[in-house]
């Protein structure tokens, strides 16, 4: 994981190498600075001497403006290592992103996904902030204190080789207790969040099952398993501070009880009390190195699930690739079937689409009609390879999809999905994802077309008017208009409405139909309802049932060859025309 | 010119990161006025409010505090008078050659008495702090729990209005974020306040009962110089770390957007625009990042210039003083200094500054709890829904004899939406609301419900005006299926039996098979006890809302509401809903709303909007008679043909 995630440093691998080179320099200043201090005591003062004081006093003044140099320097590239992994990251992620295929989409939440772009590349970044500054700093400081300790005198320096281990293991131990705890809180936080959305989501459906109580309660629960179980973390947490200060002092005790002493009966010449002086900063430096360690340890755990989180995108791959010889262009808008199995997953049993065969001419207007989990949807997916075919093959133009170069295929079947996604941007942003650099002549003309201009002619911004995000300031039957001017400026080969004409009224409906018939003859129109109405007058119905083609023909065929079609219409008819 | 830029040009933003931040602004979670507190003084009163029932458990930790912190400031003076005796015992060395008695522990002035008792000082200081750090964690945690269970309870209390004003983004915000940030700032910065002051105040009182104002200045002069470069600093930072977040939630409603429309995007070929737009954002969002952390990043090696500078300083003057002499000039200085009073020194110059740099790096941590505290106020502040009023409360459930009598209600006060609207639906009528999206169909629903209260007229329920009984009493007798279907996260048995709770498992069933789903739950493979994602999207929509419909009809309610609920069934299932409908709607007074007139010809009555405000009512055949605007919408959906000039 951490090879995978490394290769992301890239272009800032200088800067993230020159961090713990800037960061031993400070180390090596802070731990100078006690030591030239012991000297100014013990030469200068105790001496008597002020030209040494003085003296000394520059060169410390020297040593702590390098230290703040070095200090500073390491926090600039730190930033910029970090910034930059980060970004490189997060750039990775979304690329691969954009390489899914559907069915690594549908192994990931849109939730989840930027999840993983922001908060767990957050961790990272801290992280790797850590590591280079921190990680380096902690340990370093420890060695070179402890050393320069041992030189001051080891006798006495023995004293932290009890005082390191016990806080260590003291340390691990209230890490290994709260550890577990504070990621369960974690994970409860995510769960708050989830039932608060949800409850917001479904205020209606709530206060009309008269529910308010019973989700209070479910709330109130999780609120109570956060406050337990956070309390409990930081109560263990509230040994760290007082151990720490009992090593610290401790040891401070210790030795200056040696340490004095040694003092009184070497009568200063084995340790001076500048250098017992020394010392203490020296205590409090190992010490609380061990606990920036721990610190850091924790983190690091912290970051370790979001790690794997992230290199999960970074290593999936598309299963759906262009092969080299693609052909890039669509002669016309025919599509063959030819014996076409499909399943969503290869090791689910029951196939979605079962033996499908069809033939559409160019320019032909088709219907398809079916119930619930008749695979409508999935059988006109496969036109522009949303999903590759498990058995048998989609031919476009004459040519199996599965040549093309996918670009290219796209580029010619256009599709309305039964799920209209607007886009936050006026109108006119949204429009132009058929065609980029589309005119306003173009933008008007398939607004005509699909019925959309007479409604965004009386917005007082007109084409401007800006869409919020998901388009919940338009209807649901506005944005299947727009929905359908999208496609349109695509002028595309193939054009495939699923069911994009429901929450629009029946009289509009006609009207986009028999746009389509005097407008865009050509083209090849797919056209999935749920209205016999929408596909009565289409050169072909295909009735769809449990995955397979049950019936194919005009309308009058199928009234007289398919029961299904004629209970479907007789449905709609009755609901309509009788009991006057 | 790219697409960026033309985007660009036509909104007038200055720059590509101002627009596409404002484009996004709706997905920040945190806001640019997140610092602004209207009302400090008032919400520091309020939040202090809070802490009464916990009063015990503060006064520990505040004592606690007091008494390290008080511990703290002694013991330098201790172990100056230590170093102090060591080195005198080397001058005695020196000059006599004896040493001197370590003494014994009961010997006062002694170094083994000196000694113990700063040993025991210490272990004070050490239980002191534990007993500081334990009790304030549960402090902390027992308000914030408390503080988000009223909230909550605040939000089932508040009128629907309040749901449809502000965005689902928001409310969470409040009840998770800033809740989060004054729990996360708040024991930190109230311990770090207390004994920083206490802190301060000790170790200036040390200083100066030595009284050697000399050594007091040179030990504190720097610190007006490092707490204003901590405060500026932290503060310039807090501002970059602000814009940093605010590139981080334009980047996360870039993500949502893309992803949620990735179809879209594939089959538009929209992949490199797409990635452009993220790469613009992603760039922004690591320089804003950079310079957050940089800032961040150097101000500890300012301060630790300040701390050392100020070291030197201590040990240069207070050499002088030990030594006795101005810098070698002669000038002799009456009061000397023993060596151990100069490590004191040094100690509470340290003592000194740590709070103050603290409490200076803290201030906008500070200001930004507080302004959270203060959204959380505001919203705890909010009016509730009119209190119930239960004069006519109904013992049990009604027959669903709704009546309206010159209802009057408008969402904005200069928008008339409904005025004087009358109707009566007896027991097992049929009501039927049709007319074009926007017409305020579902306004009816929302007063019938009371998710909104009238403002003039009555609504009876069984000859009860619906004002005078409880909310709950009212809806208990209402089930209601709407275009939006709600599943969570739980099993499809749960999501059915959401009204019910002590459903057997034969009634659910029976629900379900009504609605026409209990064939594809047992094609599941585990049932009943399928798991549904967070919204259900692992069913398709029409499936989903057969599951809706279900639970309605397991409440098995004396008024029936469906607003559009067969808009995403497909016919043929429709047609078999319609059947359990017809049989489940005997009996019962249904309101139905619905865009496919076919549906509702048979009702009992039907109410035509347009526009906001109704235009006809009567039964089909009365409608169809009159050849208005019911008459026109109903031809052309019938027939499918092309009408010459509806609207």
């Amino acid at each position: 994981m951490i090879k995978r995630l490394a290769k992301c440093v890239r272009e800032y691998k200088k800067t993230a190498l020159l961090t713990p080179v800037f960061v031993i320099g400070e180390i090596v200043m802070e731990v100078i600075i006690p030591l030239l201090m012991a000297d100014l005591i013990d030469n200068g003062i105790t001496e008597g001497s002020m030209d040494y004081v003085v003296k000394m006093g520059v060169i410390l003044l020297v040593c702590a403006v390098i230290s703040m140099f070095f200090g500073c320097a390491a926090g600039r590239t730190c930033a910029v290592a970090s910034a930059g992994f980060a970004k490189n990251l997060r750039h990775d992620m979304y690329y691969n992103v954009q390489n899914f295929s559907f069915s690594n989409i549908d192994k990931f939440s849109t939730a989840s996904i930027v999840t993983r772009l922001t908060t767990d590349v957050n961790n990272v970044q801290m992280a790797f902030m850590m590591i280079i500054r921190i990680a380096v700093r902690s340990p370093m400081m420890l060695i070179f204190s402890f050393v320069f300790a041992f030189r001051i005198n080891a006798r006495l320096s023995c004293v932290f080789l009890i005082a390191l281990p016990f806080l260590a293991c003291v340390l691990m131990l209230i890490i290994r207790k709260a550890h577990p705890l504070f990621r369960k809180v974690f994970k409860t936080y995510d769960k708050l969040n989830a039932v608060v959305e949800e409850n917001l989501r479904g205020v209606r459906v709530v206060k009309s099952y008269i529910r308010g109580d019973y989700e209070i309660d479910k709330f109130g629960k999780i609120s109570q398993s956060i406050y337990k179980n956070f309390t409990k973390a930081e109560k263990t947490l509230a040994f760290n501070m007082p151990t720490m200060q009992i090593c610290v002092y401790a040891c401070t005790i210790i030795i200056s009880w040696f340490g004095a002493k040694l003092i009184v009966d070497s009568g200063g010449t084995t340790l001076s009390t500048g250098e017992l002086m020394s010392l203490f900063t020296y205590t409090v430096q190992i010490l609380s190195s061990l606990m920036m360690l721990s610190m850091i340890f924790v983190m690091m755990t912290m970051a370790r699930s979001s790690g794997e989180r992230i290199v999960e995108i970074l290593e999936e791959s598309s299963d759906i690739t262009d092969k080299t010889t693609a052909a890039t262009t669509v002669k016309d808008g025919s599509i063959v079937f030819e014996n076409v199995d499909f399943a969503y997953s290869r090791s689910a049993g029951k196939l979605c689409l079962d033996n499908v065969n069809i033939e559409i001419k160019s320019g032909e207007t088709v219907g398809i009609i079916g119930g619930t989990g008749s695979s409508k949807s999935t059988f006109v997916q496969l036109i522009p390879r949303l999903y590759d075919v498990t058995k048998g093959s989609v031919k476009v133009g004459g040519v199996d999809v599965r040549d093309y170069e996918l670009k290219a295929l796209r580029n010619e079947v256009a599709m309305v999905l039964q799920k209209n996604v607007l886009f936050s941007g006026t109108v006119r942003d949204n429009l132009r994802w058929g065609k980029e650099d589309a005119t306003d002549e173009e933008i008007k003309h398939v607004c005509e077309l699909s019925q959309a201009s007479e409604f965004i002619e009386t917005f007082p911004d007109k084409y401007d008017t800006y869409i919020e995000q998901g388009g919940s300031n338009v209807s649901g039957g506005q944005k299947q208009r727009l929905c359908i001017a999208r496609a349109l400026l695509k002028k595309p080969k193939i054009l495939i409405l699923d069911d994009s004409t429901s929450a629009v009224d029946t009289k509009t409906d006609a009207l986009i139909r028999k746009a389509f018939k005097e407008e865009i003859p050509d083209t090849t129109k797919i056209i999935i309802a749920q209205r016999i109405a929408s596909v009565q007058d289409a050169d072909k119905i295909i009735v769809m049932n449990d995955g397979r083609i049950a019936a194919c023909g005009s309308h009058d065929e199928l009234m007289k060859s398919s029961d299904i079609y004629r209970e479907v219409y007789e449905s709609q008819v009755r609901g309509g025309g009788e009991n006057e | 010119m790219s697409k960026t830029e033309k985007i660009k040009k036509e909104v007038g933003a200055d720059t590509q990161d101002t627009y596409l931040e404002s484009k996004y602004s709706s997905y920040r979670t945190k806001k640019d006025n997140e610092n602004q507190v209207e009302n400090a003084k008032g919400t520091t009163k309020r939040f202090f409010k809070l802490l009464t029932p916990y009063w015990f458990s503060v006064a520990i930790v505040c004592i606690a505090s007091v008494a390290s912190t008080f511990v703290n400031v002694l013991a330098p003076d201790y172990m100056a008078d230590l170093i102090t005796s060591a080195q005198y015992s080397i001058e005695d060395f020196a000059a006599n050659g004896t040493h001197i008695n370590f003494g014994g522990i009961t010997e006062p002035g002694s170094i083994t008495y000196q000694l113990a008792v700063l040993g025991a000082l210490y272990i004070l200081l050490g239980v002191f702090t534990f007993v500081q750090q334990y009790a304030g964690a549960g402090v902390t945690q027992k308000l914030v729990f408390n503080l988000r269970n009223q909230v909550n309870r605040k939000l089932s209390n508040m009128p629907l209005s309040y749901f449809d004003k502000n965005t689902k983004g928001e409310i969470i915000s409040k009840i998770v974020n800033d809740i989060d940030n004054v729990s996360a700032n708040l024991q930190n910065s109230f311990l770090t306040v207390l004994t920083g002051v206490i802190q301060v105040i000790g170790s200036l009182v040390m200083m100066l009962r030595t009284g050697n104002w000399v050594m007091t200045v040179a030990s504190i002069f720097l610190v007006p110089f490092s707490g204003t470069i901590a405060y500026k600093i932290s503060k310039i930072s807090k501002k970059w770390f602000s814009r940093y977040w605010s590139s981080m939630g334009a980047m996360n409603g870039h993500v949502e957007e893309m992803y949620s429309g990735h179809s879209l995007v594939k089959i538009f070929n929209h992949e490199n625009q797409s990635i452009d737009e993220f790469r613009t954002i992603n760039t922004n969002l690591k320089n804003n990042s950079f310079a957050a952390n940089m800032i961040a990043g150097i101000l500890n090696p300012i301060l630790t210039l300040f701390k050392n500078i100020n070291y030197v300083s201590v040990c240069i003057i207070g050499g002088c003083y030990y030594i006795g002499t101005w810098f070698n000039t002669g000038v002799s200085i009456r009061n000397t200094l023993p060596i151990g009073s100069i490590e004191a020194f040094l100690s509470y110059s340290s003592m000194f500054t740590t709070p103050i740099t603290n409490i200076s790096k803290m201030i906008n941590n500070i200001q930004s709890s507080l302004a959270s505290a203060e959204r959380v106020f505001r919203l705890l502040d909010e009016e509730e829904q009119t209190p119930d009023n239960t004069e006519n409360e109904p013992d049990s459930l009604l027959n669903g004899n709704v009546r309206f009598e010159n209802v009057r209600f408008r969402y904005k006060e200069d928008t008339p939406l409904i005025e004087n609207f009358s109707l009566t639906a007896d027991p097992g009528h049929l009501v039927a609301i049709v007319g074009p999206t926007g017409a305020g169909k579902t306004t009816i629903v929302n007063l019938l419900m009371r998710f909104y209260d009238i403002q003039g007229g009555h609504i009876y329920l069984d000859g009860i005006d619906i004002m005078t009984m409880s909310r709950n009493r009212l809806r208990e007798n209402f089930g209601m299926v709407l275009q939006d279907t709600w599943l969570f996260k739980g099993t499809i048995k749960e999501n059915i039996c959401y009204g019910v709770d002590n459903a057997t498992d034969e009634q659910i069933e029976f629900a379900a098979k009504s609605a026409n789903i209990h064939d594809y739950i047992m094609s599941l493979p585990d049932g009943y006890e399928t798991k549904l994602t967070e919204d259900g999207a692992n069913i398709s929509q029409g499936q989903r809302q057969l599951i809706t419909i279900a639970r309605a009809l397991l409440k098995d309610p004396k008024v029936l509401i469906l607003d559009e609920a067969t808009s995403s069934v497909d016919t043929r299932t429709e047609a078999l809903i319609q059947q359990a409908m017809q049989e489940l709607m005997k009996g019962r007074t249904s309101f139905v709303i619905a865009h496919r007139l076919s549906t509702i010809k048979n009702a009992d009555n039907i109410i035509v909007m347009r526009h906001g405000s109704i235009v006809e009512q009567g039964t089909h055949k009365e409608l169809l008679k009159k050849d208005g605007f019911y008459a026109k919408l109903y031809n052309s959906q019938f027939t499918g043909g092309i009408p010459e000039d509806i609207e």
